[in-house]
């Protein structure tokens, strides 16, 4: 089981997973820590555009050096996109991703957080109840047993 | 090099640590990025490269802490990809 957490930010009540992205290949420990939004309405997970201005700033990583991927589409229009080989932990689970990245865009950062989309929340049952501050994510071994009505 | 799993428990306990500061983060530093590292604040300032310029300079690694934007503007946030 996967333990999140709600987390006010902005004045919202937000779930939250903490995780770590692991990015192999580099000469040196290339790994970013980063609090990823549950977002159920995301087809994937990605990096967003503070996240990957750690990237570049920080771990000297070159985006422009990385393959173009699809470009995303939210409700406030299209933005490009990078994508990278990497290794996403989330508690005692870890899987291996071409993750997308939204180039970060001129003038100051949105402070939007990297998403936790489907590709990584379809490998488990979702559990979120704001009142109790509970975000679960269960493996199938641990939601099965619940019996929970189809 | 770091364990992962020893990264990804120090990091839950910077997350840890915000939630549990966070009223008095807020109060302290309203409307600026902040940079929390083993359960310290170890930089904030409005302009995201330049805390990540004070990270840099204080020797904070690469990559870890948890850095988060705190305003008392209120937000909505619509997202897909």
């Amino acid at each position: 089981m996967i333990r999140g957490y709600f987390s006010t930010t902005g004045g919202r009540n937000r779930p939250y997973v903490d995780g770590v992205f692991q990015f192999p290949g580099g000469v040196t420990d290339r790994s970013l820590e980063v609090r990823l939004l549950v977002d159920t309405g995301a087809d994937r997970t990605l990096i967003s555009p503070r996240d990957a201005g750690q990237m570049v700033r920080r771990l000297g990583i070159d985006l422009a050096a990385l393959p173009r991927g699809a470009p995303g589409a939210g409700v406030g229009g299209q933005a490009d996109t990078r994508t990278i080989e990497a290794v996403l932990t989330l508690g005692n689970f870890s899987v291996r991703l071409t993750l997308p990245i939204l180039e970060p865009p001129p003038g100051p950062l949105p402070p939007i957080p990297s998403l936790l989309g489907r590709d990584i929340i379809s490998h488990f049952a979702l559990f979120m109840e704001e009142r109790t501050n509970r975000v679960l994510l269960l493996e199938p071994h641990e939601a099965d047993p619940l019996n929970i009505p189809s | 090099m770091e364990d992962v799993q020893a990264e990804l428990q120090r990091f839950k306990r910077d997350t840890a640590y915000y939630e549990a500061h966070y009223e008095e983060l807020l109060e302290q530093y309203s409307e600026q990025w902040v940079a929390i590292y083993n359960q310290q604040v170890v930089g904030a300032s409005p302009d995201f490269d330049q805390l990540l310029d004070d990270l840099e300079a204080r020797g904070v690694p690469p990559g870890k802490g948890l850095i988060e934007y705190l305003t008392r503007k209120e937000e909505i946030w619509i997202l897909s990809t």
